[in-house]
């Protein structure tokens, strides 16, 4: 057989990945990169699950942003004295706004 | 034939046969994949993978000095309806129930009137179809999201959420135009509009990129640019007095048909913080709004109150004191062919300068004024100069009106100009501009200029603080301020503002009415006049904290309209608003007790940190440290045991006799499910403590 076809036949006949090619002394190596590759990959996997989930999250942080901005608005309107007061008078409660400051107690040692 | 052969090959022969198939695949596959990426018309181009995504910037916030929101950016939703995605069948099943739905949340229709809205909807196929009259906020689309045919999302149900956003004020219109407002083309008032810059941050951008499921996720290593989020501003405003100041005004206002407006303004003595500003302006159907600054914007003859200036002048320029008499004579003096006349019917006869200041006589004021500065009217100019009555404030917020003094150069000066400025005339200035005087004087001499803005801060950390600023050391001489303070304690005492006179505390302050110029002229040919009515003081009078002004303006009237009996009740009731929350003013508020060092108190469990902080700030005794963390404490009346509480994964701890707080704080970190009822102690719970549970478990908890 002549080189040309020798070398034809080795290497698209696959024969340079059989035991009479010189890779398959270099299985090792090649597993360790086929590792590397597939670890990449999986990286690269994970990271875009992070990814993915770093927007749901994003996302949930503004609906619950939302629903906390609506519900502390409406809290805050409720506060207000004068609101306090219509609620109060609603239910027939006999409580009244105060005349005098609140009292200040201060404890003295004996 | 071909598999006999293959079966009797040598293993490297078949090796290598199927070795040539898989290259031939991996060949054909590259080609593929070149002519699809680079050759074929309908390829997916960086387009239609890579998109950029704009990044708003969050609006800041503004809030009150105490750090409550007065105004932020909320979301709010549109919703429309696709009638072509919900079968019939489905819709005619539950349109009552949708119909329902709409009416309770928008309550501007009818369950009827929406059943025939949607079932006409549904007839026309619409793809588009707005659902209600407004935009509606996060909990109530929730509660639409529920509804029969919504609950199926966007793509069986139809309903389609565009996202919006306003600026909310929490409270109402409450400071609303002091908070102001800006337009999409950048026009507006207020904070809002002056801090625009500050506020609306910076915008950014990222790639996205298209993955999986139609996700778009960002694309690292992609340009992108981070958005810069607004800063949120503080302001002075307290929003308990900023209630009290709008309530009384508006309380006020309706009381008579005869008010156009008026303003109502609460500043901190030492500092010079505005703590209330309410400006109400009638509108064309007779209710009031927010809609025109009277309170630093409106600059106008301030009446009677500017006779604190004429008081301060006289005695600092020692041409009269408190005690020095003067005629006001039967209540009308002619001076240079003009009438000056008081209010009393028949006058005041002789009087003194405090009494004349407690009556608020016109005559008295013009009598000694003219008699002391008449050669030289315009030291007593330079002296009202002096006092900064009309120094340009600066004002932090946009909108600042200009105040001015009438000079004997000026071709309007005549003759009876130097009699009217003794009693308030000839001086423009705006309400911020004469609180601005009286709360020098509040200050022992030191005026302060007025501010809304206290600071900015970015996620709640201060970014730049203002402080308060000194616009003049002080504006007359210490016992000038003493004698000043002394006769506007008088005016509330025995003069014309007794309505703010209390035996809790002193108020100080001098009522003030005036005539409003209409085209120049103070009357016009039917007799009509427009009026203002005033009250300017501070409280408490022995060591002032806040001070105040109250101004009512009239529409045309024939009738008489006075600062006492008009603006002095709004001061009064602000004030006591004010002094029942301040129990520092009152020493009678603060009651000393001897502390029994003896008796220990109930302690509930908790944190043995802050407990441990609790008991060594209050009682001034600390409890044997034996354990850090989670502790239930046991106590009888002379000492307290304290045991530490076991929190173990996957296992129920013990919270009896925790409060509330810290046992929903606990349970819910352990990642459970918790459901109370009562209020007060943990006395019982379920499952009980050492049981093992898993991550959501439903927990109850007992409390009395």
């Amino acid at each position: 057989m002549s080189a040309k076809r020798r070398s034809l036949s080795f290497y698209i006949g696959g024969e340079f990945l059989s035991d009479k090619g010189n890779l398959i002394k270099y299985w090792k190596f090649i597993f360790y990169v086929f590792f590397l590759v597939v670890l990449y990959i999986s990286f690269h996997y994970s990271m875009r699950n992070i990814q993915t989930q770093i927007s749901d999250n994003e996302k949930t942080i503004r609906t619950l942003r939302s629903e906390y901005l609506g519900k502390y608005s409406n809290l805050l309107y409720s506060s207000q004295r004068v609101e306090i007061e219509k609620n109060l008078n609603e239910i027939g409660s006999t409580l009244v706004p105060p005349d005098e400051p609140p009292v200040i107690v201060k404890l003295k040692r004996r | 034939m071909f598999f006999d052969k293959f079966s009797n090959m040598t293993m490297l022969e078949k090796f290598r046969y199927i070795f040539v198939l898989f290259l031939f695949l991996a060949i054909v596959a590259v080609f593929r994949i070149a002519y699809l990426q680079y050759l074929d018309k309908d390829r997916i181009s960086t387009d239609d993978i890579f998109k950029r995504k704009e990044l708003p910037a969050v609006r800041g916030s503004i809030l009150s000095h105490d750090g409550k929101l007065m105004l932020v950016t909320i979301p709010t939703y549109t919703l429309r309806w696709d009638s072509t995605l919900v079968p019939d069948s489905l819709f005619k099943k539950k349109v009552d129930s949708i119909a329902r739905c709409l009416s309770d949340i928008y309550k501007d229709k009818s369950q009827a009137e929406y059943k025939k809205i949607l079932i006409t909807a549904k007839k026309k196929n619409e793809r588009y179809f707005k659902l209600g009259n407004r935009n509606i906020n996060y909990s109530e689309l929730q509660q639409i999201k529920k509804a029969p045919v919504f609950r199926l999302g966007k793509f069986k149900g139809g309903l389609i959420t565009i996202e919006n956003s306003i600026r909310k004020n929490p409270y109402g219109s409450l400071a609303s135009r002091t908070i102001g407002n800006i337009n999409s083309i950048g026009e507006g008032t207020g904070i809002e509009h002056t801090y625009d810059k500050i506020l609306k941050g910076e915008g950014g951008f990222c790639t996205t990129k298209r993955t999986v499921g139609d996700n778009w996720i960002v694309a690292n290593g992609e340009p992108s640019k981070e958005p810069i989020d607004g800063m949120d501003i503080r302001t002075t405003l307290d929003v308990y007095i900023q209630e009290a100041c709008e309530r009384e005004l508006r309380y006020q206002l309706a009381q008579s048909d005869i008010f156009e407006g008026g303003t109502v303004i609460v500043m901190d003595v030492s500092t010079g913080a505005i703590r209330g500003i309410s400006n109400l302006f009638k509108k064309r159907d007779g209710t009031f709004d927010e809609s025109y600054n009277f309170a630093f914007s409106h600059p106008t003859e301030p009446g009677s109150t500017l006779k604190l200036a004429s008081l301060i002048s006289l005695i600092e320029d020692n041409k009269a004191d408190l005690d020095t008499p003067v005629d006001a004579g039967n209540g009308v003096w002619e001076y240079k062919g003009a009438k000056i006349s008081d209010t009393h019917r028949g006058g005041y006869g002789m009087l003194t300068l405090q009494t004349a200041f407690e009556k608020s006589s016109n005559i008295a004021f013009a009598k000694l004024v003219t008699g002391a500065y008449e050669s030289s009217p315009d030291i007593y100019v330079s002296r009202l100069h002096n006092m900064k009555l009309v120094e340009r404030l600066d004002l932090d917020v946009e909108g600042e009106g200009i105040a001015s003094i009438i000079s004997p150069d000026d071709k309007s000066w005549s003759g009876t100009t130097l009699a009217t400025l003794g009693y308030g005339y000839g001086v423009t200035l705006t309400p911020l501009h004469t609180l601005t005087f009286y709360n020098a004087i509040a200050n022992n001499g030191k005026m302060v200029k007025p501010h809304f803005i206290e600071s900015f801060e970015k996620d709640g950390r201060v970014v730049q603080e203002f402080k308060p600023q000194t616009v003049s050391g002080s504006i007359c001489s210490r016992e000038t301020i003493k004698k000043a303070k002394t006769a506007m304690i008088g005016v509330v005492n025995n003069g014309t503002g007794t309505v703010c006179k209390d035996a809790r505390y002193q108020i100080a302050g001098k009522t003030g009415t005036a005539r409003v110029s209409i085209n120049g002229r103070y009357e016009d040919p039917n007799g009509y006049r427009k009026h203002q009515a005033s009250f300017a003081g501070y409280f408490p009078a022995d060591d002032p904290k806040y001070s105040c002004i109250v101004v009512l303006y009239s529409g045309l009237t024939k009738a008489n309209f006075y600062g006492g009996s008009w603006a002095a009740p709004i001061f009064k009731r602000i004030a006591d608003k004010i002094y029942a929350v301040n129990p520092e003013w009152n020493s009678t508020s603060v009651r000393e007790c001897e502390s029994n060092k003896k008796i220990m108190p109930i302690i509930n469990s908790g944190k043995a940190e802050g407990i441990d902080f609790a008991c060594s700030s209050l009682l001034h005794k600390t409890l044997k440290k034996s354990h850090s963390g989670w502790c239930k404490y046991t106590s009888d009346s002379l000492s307290t045991t304290t045991e530490p509480i076991i929190i173990e994964k996957n296992m129920m701890p013990d919270v009896t006799s925790m409060g509330l707080k810290d046992a929903l704080y606990l349970l819910e970190n352990e990642g459970y499910r918790v459901t109370f009822h009562g209020h007060g102690k943990v006395y019982s719970q379920n499952p009980p403590a050492g049981t093992q549970l898993t991550k959501n478990s439903n927990i109850t908890i007992y409390l009395k």
